[in-house]
């Protein structure tokens, strides 16, 4: 279970502390990978740039993706998941403060998982991961792809 | 005057013409048939007095009784012809006068001469008798050459006379066409100018007015058919001028409008840019601040003091509101910017959605719901399912501290329009500060009593103002509130 990693795709420090304070208090205890922004984010996940030597096969459990990113944003991000093969059918969760329903609803259409509204309210927060843990990484099953190189 | 009546004094005229003229050749005809019965007359009577001669040749010849019967006779004709009455003229009865009185010497002389014969045969020879005879014959011729003379100035007088006439009738006939053709033909110019001239302006008017200028005007001021007929021109003019100003004024509308549109829409995208930034980038200092508090409290517990933990709780608690605050401030704009789809809207099943939703809440709180059935109302459901929930939620939260409450949804006429209203018997408020409920960030319960942003009512408001209706409120402290919308 602890080679089942968490990509956390997060700008805001404060929200890394935050969610590894979270995911911690739950007893998630995966190792987290953090990736600043959007182009890091894909680097780690197709093994380029700073993640070149990364074998490209060994894909996180589920990315935590925020929307709001530098260079390139969440949505961006999610487009270039969903639109290569490695990575297509790789769980991502949106991550964001934002509760605009045009979030929700591009989030979706672009094949989130699921979506999850940062509330202000740590306690909420904390909850909000419990059950994200729950599902993604000790009730579901990974995606298929994965098997051959476990 | 009109044209018609010009035209009809036109054809009266020539009509009076034809008359006239009509009248004053009759006149003349008969003048000139008097003039020739007189010459008839006077033929007759030369006719008769030399017939008269000739008898008397034959009687002085043959001394027969038989010429002397045709004598008379002749003579009584001629008396007759004489007494008939044709001439009147003073000259002319002074000349028949003189012919009747040669007449007359002529009847003696020959009932002289008669006699003589008569008493006498044998004495024929007798030289005062032949004297007597001679002196009498020519006597009677004397009379009878006067009297034929006289005719024939009779005749002469009647000729003069019937030249006379037939110049005066050709002077008259000549004067009554000529003034006639003078009245007609200035009549008829009259009409000319009266028709063709005025025809002509209004004809470059329609031209001028019709190539699209319209402030051009006839302005004719006759009050005929055409002054009428271009009177109504210019009034249609002016009124398509209107309606074709008002059309401009109705394209620089639609051009202000749509300028307006367009500002309005840059707006809305800078509203949406600003909330969204919002809601990211001011709920995240919020989120570090309550979630690094917690920690403290969390994990630094051993060495905090109640009142540093009293202040931290402070600072979470702050920033968890100010979190709220700023989501209900995201609701009220989405509320603005929303796009409205309008549908038959069942707002009593609403109500007892929401109500059954309240009711199955965690509280004690028991409120008994009464709720009019088959109100509906025409609208956004998604926006007014917003309002029905903030009202109905205001009165679920307003009659909290009452042991048991009452809340009502229902519906009036007022002034022919239906009222909506939802009507509760909780802790109500204060009627001198009825108009702040609808400003958003404004309340009039304290937060420890209830909780609460102060955003929903001005949410409502902003809801019943999209679907251009009204809202308005009643309440009294402890009495409970109502809240009335039109929609
Ligand atoms: N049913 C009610 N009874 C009494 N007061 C009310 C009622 N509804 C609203 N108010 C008053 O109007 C204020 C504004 O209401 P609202 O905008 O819904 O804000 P909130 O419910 O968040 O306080 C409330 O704080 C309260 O003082
Ligand atoms: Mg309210």
């Amino acid at each position: 279970m602890n080679d089942r990693t968490i990509l956390l795709v997060e700008d805001n420090p404060d929200d890394v502390e935050l969610t590894l304070r979270a995911l911690k208090k739950n007893n998630i205890l995966n190792s987290v990978t953090v990736a600043r922004d959007g182009v890091e984010a894909l680097d780690y996940l197709f093994a380029t740039g700073a993640y070149s030597g990364r074998d490209v096969k060994k894909l996180p459990t589920v990315v935590l993706l925020d929307l709001k990113l530098p260079k390139i944003d969440g949505m961006e991000v999610l487009k270039s998941i969903r639109s290569d093969d490695r990575t297509k059918l790789l769980p991502v969760v949106i991550l964001t403060s934002s509760k605009e329903e045009k979030d929700l609803i591009n989030g979706y259409k672009l094949g989130a998982n699921s979506y999850i509204q940062k509330p202000v309210d740590f306690e909420q927060f904390t909850e909000a991961v419990r059950q994200l843990g729950l599902y993604w990484l000790l009730l579901n099953e990974p995606p298929p792809i994965e098997k051959g190189s476990l | 005057m009109s044209i018609k009546t010009r035209l009809k004094i036109n054809t009266i005229a020539s009509v009076a013409a034809v008359i006239i003229t009509g009248v004053v050749f009759i006149g003349a005809n008969s003048q000139m048939e008097k003039v020739s019965r007189k010459e008839t007359k006077t033929a007759v009577l030369v006719k008769g007095i030399t017939e008269l001669e000739i008898l008397t040749y034959d009687y002085l010849l043959h001394h027969e009784k038989r010429s002397e019967e045709q004598w008379k006779m002749r003579y009584d004709s001629l008396q007759n012809s004489l007494l008939s009455g044709e001439f009147k003229e003073p000259a002319e009865l002074a000349v028949l006068e003189r012919v009747n009185n040669n007449l007359k010497g002529i009847k003696y002389n020959f009932s002289q001469l008669t006699e003589g014969y008569r008493n006498g045969q044998d004495r024929l020879s007798n030289k005062t008798t032949i004297e007597l005879q001679e002196r009498l014959i020519s006597q009677m011729m004397l009379s009878s050459r006067e009297a034929v003379s006289d005719s024939f100035k009779l005749n002469e007088l009647t000729h003069r006379e019937r030249e006379n006439v037939r110049q005066k009738s050709n002077m008259l006939t000549g004067f009554l066409i000529s003034v006639l053709a003078v009245v007609i033909t200035s009549i008829s110019f009259l009409i000319n100018r009266t028709i063709s001239e005025p025809l002509r302006k209004l004809r470059e008017g329609t031209e001028v007015v019709g190539s699209g200028n319209l402030a051009y005007r006839i302005n004719m001021d006759t009050k005929d058919e055409i002054g009428q007929l271009s009177r109504s021109f210019d009034q249609m003019t002016e009124r398509l001028k209107r309606v074709s100003v008002s059309r401009d004024e109705l394209v620089k509308e639609n051009i202000k409008r749509r300028q307006m549109g367009n500002a309005l829409k840059a707006a809305n995208r800078e509203l949406e840019a600003f909330s969204y930034s919002v809601s990211h980038d001011l709920r995240a200092p919020l989120r570090s601040i309550d979630g690094f508090s917690r920690a403290l409290l969390e994990d630094y517990l051993d060495r905090l003091d109640e009142k540093g933990k009293d202040y931290l709780n402070r600072v979470c608690r702050a920033s968890q509101r100010m979190g709220q605050l700023i989501d209900d401030m995201l609701i009220l704009s989405r509320v603005v910017r929303a796009e409205m789809h309008y549908e038959e809207v069942d707002l009593s099943a609403m109500a007892r959605e929401i109500s059954s939703n309240l009711g199955n809440s965690r509280s004690e709180h028991r409120v008994e719901f009464i709720i009019q059935e088959g109100l509906t109302a025409t609208g956004d459901a998604r926006l007014l399912k917003m309002a029905m929930e903030n009202l109905l939620g205001n009165a679920w939260k307003f009659t909290e501290k009452h042991s048991s409450a009452k809340i009502e949804f229902g519906a009036k006429r007022e002034n022919g329009k239906q009222v909506f209203f939802v009507r509760d018997d909780g802790a109500g408020f204060d009627m001198a500060y009825v108009n702040k409920l609808f400003q958003p960030f404004q309340r009039l319960h304290e937060l420890a009593e209830f909780s609460g942003t102060g955003v929903g009512l001005a949410n409502v408001k902003r809801i019943i103002q999209r679907h251009g209706g009204d809202i308005w409120a009643e309440g009294a402290i402890e009495r409970g509130a109502a809240f009335y919308f039109s929609i």
